[in-house]
């Protein structure tokens, strides 16, 4: 439909993707075989996929927005799907048919009985709510039950390492998710809502407000916490090489991204009056978080702690594009994101791959171009597309963000496009020292070399191979990316597509023989 | 008496200090009183569940009174009151609250939409039905299942190595 119609378009889709990985969740834990879980795993997973597809297909023509329980939108809770949300959706559900493959291929008797798979379902239930929910409030619902399901996956087998750094994840995301309930508290007892077109429509109405942007600059520290921005990110790369490979991927590739697609929704769609203030954080977290994130991968010495970093990097590079806040910025941001996701999938998918093959976590043997000629190529691609290097997808995004960046004009849009170049430099040299470390060279004698089977490799390489197609239809990414950016422009468009245009009415009274008061009890 | 609580018993005999874990206050007048107040206290639970979809109550609060009526009987008593594992409440709550919203959800209509209407008894006059109490009542099963299993895991502390000034 037109937004100019007015009419809201209620359907069920927005709804689905949340409703499958919840249900078959549920339905994993009963004591089934171990043939069975996989089987329902990979169905909700590939379900899952198929929804989001077909809610991306169905956004191309206005928000779609879902009713719960069939109450009109500042009334009720309702699930809204735009491109943005159901874009995201696609890439987390796309990432949740990895992981569950590569738990399928890694058997883990003891994760398994205690409910590795039914946690992943629940994990990814909770990323799609957090990307489809219409209201602060139910994204509060949604990262935690995001972070429960994480909380118990990172220290699901209790190994030492798990233990520490998991209580560490575990207290930094607990006080995050503490402020937001704050920052909900405080936006609701300021505009009356919670909803997001709600609460964009009222905060346009006040205008600039001190009491909004505070509300405003509290919810970009907790998604900043959430999103592992600079100061707030220490937890991440000691978190996610602890956990196991497929589960590892997941969080490293969608999780952060969350606190992400949190930053640009609030600060496109909600509170964009006053964008003065966050604008700077932003740019400055960003400009430092890319650095930190460079120099920490070409620190560590393990395979998932530097790609670990390299998230940490990346996601710096999408605060700086936020920070720009400009269309061109914006657009190179949204591309980016759709790289950055696909590209860390792949490179955990590799470094698994790695570390099974050399039997060790350090990045020290040498040779495996020998062994393993394919994987070699995958990661050389990866840590272009990283890097940004031009025959990648990572190059035309980046590519996209730098120029925005310097045709932001100020003093600090400046420093921070000159951080971002240097940090792609270090990164890519951090990558190339991992390849030139793994691949490289001749393999010493005695040093095990372990036959990893197909089905562990096959995720890597047709992840590396979604990482070439984006790199092919560049062109289409960019054009979505555009209209997505030109959507979150255009204020009205999420708000009226949500609210519906005209005065709101009090939805009627349900119609019963004689419908009563509500009596204080009897 | 639980032959747990008989065991805890003849170890104190032995010990002749409380162990971690006991719970033996041996009061016969909160034993009494708690007899009844168990009962006032479910009731008026079962009440606000009942009532809870249209007027102030609801399964979230209904679970959190029966907890709190389990706990004062588990703490008057010594023994849990219920024979079965709290945690097991969890899932089938959870698959029934899914459930109730995934119905009219299938059927075409609003995710959680919930169908009511009156009957008329000659016993209660008229009253309203609701589907959402189902939902509720899952709510309940989860929240009483939750409740449960982490006061039973504080209550059950069983310290299993030394510290330094334990001895």
């Amino acid at each position: 439909m037109n937004p100019e119609v007015g009419e809201v378009i209620t359907s069920a889709l927005p709804l689905a993707p949340i409703l499958t990985p919840l249900g078959l969740g549920l339905l994993l834990l009963l004591p089934l075989r171990r043939g069975w879980r996989v089987g329902l795993a990979l169905a909700s997973a590939l379900l899952t996929l198929i929804f989001a597809l077909l809610l991306m297909n169905a956004t191309l023509g206005g928000v779609l927005v879902s009713e719960l329980g069939g109450w009109k939108a500042p009334f009720g809770i309702v699930m809204a799907a735009d491109r943005l949300g159901s874009f995201m959706s696609a890439l987390a559900a796309l990432c949740g048919v990895f992981t569950v493959w590569l738990m399928a291929a890694q058997p883990d008797p003891v994760r398994e009985r205690h409910h590795s798979f039914a946690l992943t379902s629940f994990l990814f239930a909770g990323v799609q709510l957090s990307f489809l929910t219409g209201d602060l409030f139910n994204l509060f619902v949604a990262f935690e039950v995001m972070l429960v399901a994480s909380y118990a996956l990172a220290v699901l087998g209790s190994t030492r390492e798990q233990l520490r750094e998991g209580f560490r994840y575990i207290v930094m995301n607990l006080s995050a998710s503490a402020l937001l309930v704050v920052a909900c508290g405080l936006a609701y007892g300021t505009l009356g809502t919670l909803n997001f077109a709600h609460l964009a429509q009222r905060s346009a109405a006040l205008g600039p407000n001190t009491t909004v942007t505070a509300v405003g600059v509290l919810l970009l520290i907790v998604f900043a916490a959430k999103g592992a921005l600079f100061p707030l990110g220490f937890w991440l790369p000691g978190t996610y090489p602890a956990v196991p490979h497929a589960t590892g991927a997941f969080f490293a590739a969608v999780l952060t991204k969350v606190g992400l697609y949190a930053l640009i929704r609030v600060f496109t769609t909600v509170f964009g009056q006053d964008p003065q203030l966050p604008d700077t954080l932003l740019l400055v977290l960003g400009a430092v978080t890319m650095l930190y994130g460079a120099l920490g991968a070409l620190s560590q010495r393990e395979w998932r702690r530097i790609l670990s970093f390299t998230v940490v990097g990346s996601v710096g590079y999408l605060a700086f594009g936020l920070g720009l806040d400009s269309p061109d910025a914006l657009r190179g941001s949204l591309a980016y994101l759709a790289v950055s996701v696909v590209v860390t999938l792949a490179m955990f998918l590799i470094a698994a791959v790695a570390e099974r093959a050399s039997g060790m976590r350090l990045v020290r043997a040498r040779g495996f171009i020998e062994f393993l000629p394919l994987l070699a190529a995958c990661f050389l691609l990866c840590a272009l597309t990283v890097a940004g290097l031009p025959p990648s997808a990572g190059f035309v995004a980046k590519y996209a963000l730098i120029r925005a960046g310097l045709e932001g004009g100020t003093v600090l849009a400046g420093i921070a496009t000159a951080s971002a170049l240097i940090s792609s430099f270090i990164t890519l040299y951090a990558l190339l020292r991992v390849w030139s470390s793994f691949f490289w060279g001749r393999h010493p004698q005695g040093e095990p070399v372990r036959r990893v089977r197909w089905p562990e490799r096959l995720p890597a390489y047709l992840a590396s191979a979604l990482v070439v197609a984006l790199a092919v239809f560049a062109g289409p990414l960019l054009g979505y990316a555009r209209a997505t950016a030109d959507e979150l422009g255009s204020n009205g468009y999420y708000i009226l597509g949500v609210m519906g245009e005209g005065p709101l009415n009090l939805p009627a009274r349900p119609k019963g023989d004689d419908v009563q008061e509500p009596e204080d009890g009897p | 008496m639980s032959p747990r609580r008989a065991a805890k018993r003849a170890v104190k005999a032995v010990a002749d200090r409380p162990q971690p874990g006991d719970l033996l206050i041996n009061d016969p007048i909160l034993k009494t009183i708690s007899r009844a107040a168990f009962a006032l206290v479910m009731l008026f639970a079962l009440l606000l569940l009942w009532r809870g979809h249209n007027a102030p109550g609801g399964g979230f609060i209904a679970g959190l009174m029966t907890v709190g009526a389990l706990i004062l009987h588990r703490i008057a008593n010594g023994d849990s009151a219920l024979r079965l594992d709290p945690v097991k409440f969890i899932p089938w709550g959870l698959a029934l609250s899914l459930t109730t919203g995934l119905v009219p959800y299938l059927l075409g209509r609003s995710f959680l939409k919930s169908d009511y209407g009156y009957i008329t008894t000659a016993l209660t006059g008229e009253f309203e039905w609701a589907t959402a109490l189902l939902f509720d009542l899952g709510v309940y099963l989860v929240v009483v299942g939750a409740g449960l299993s982490l006061a039973y895991a504080l209550i059950e502390v069983e310290p299993t190595e030394l510290v330094e000034g334990d001895r």
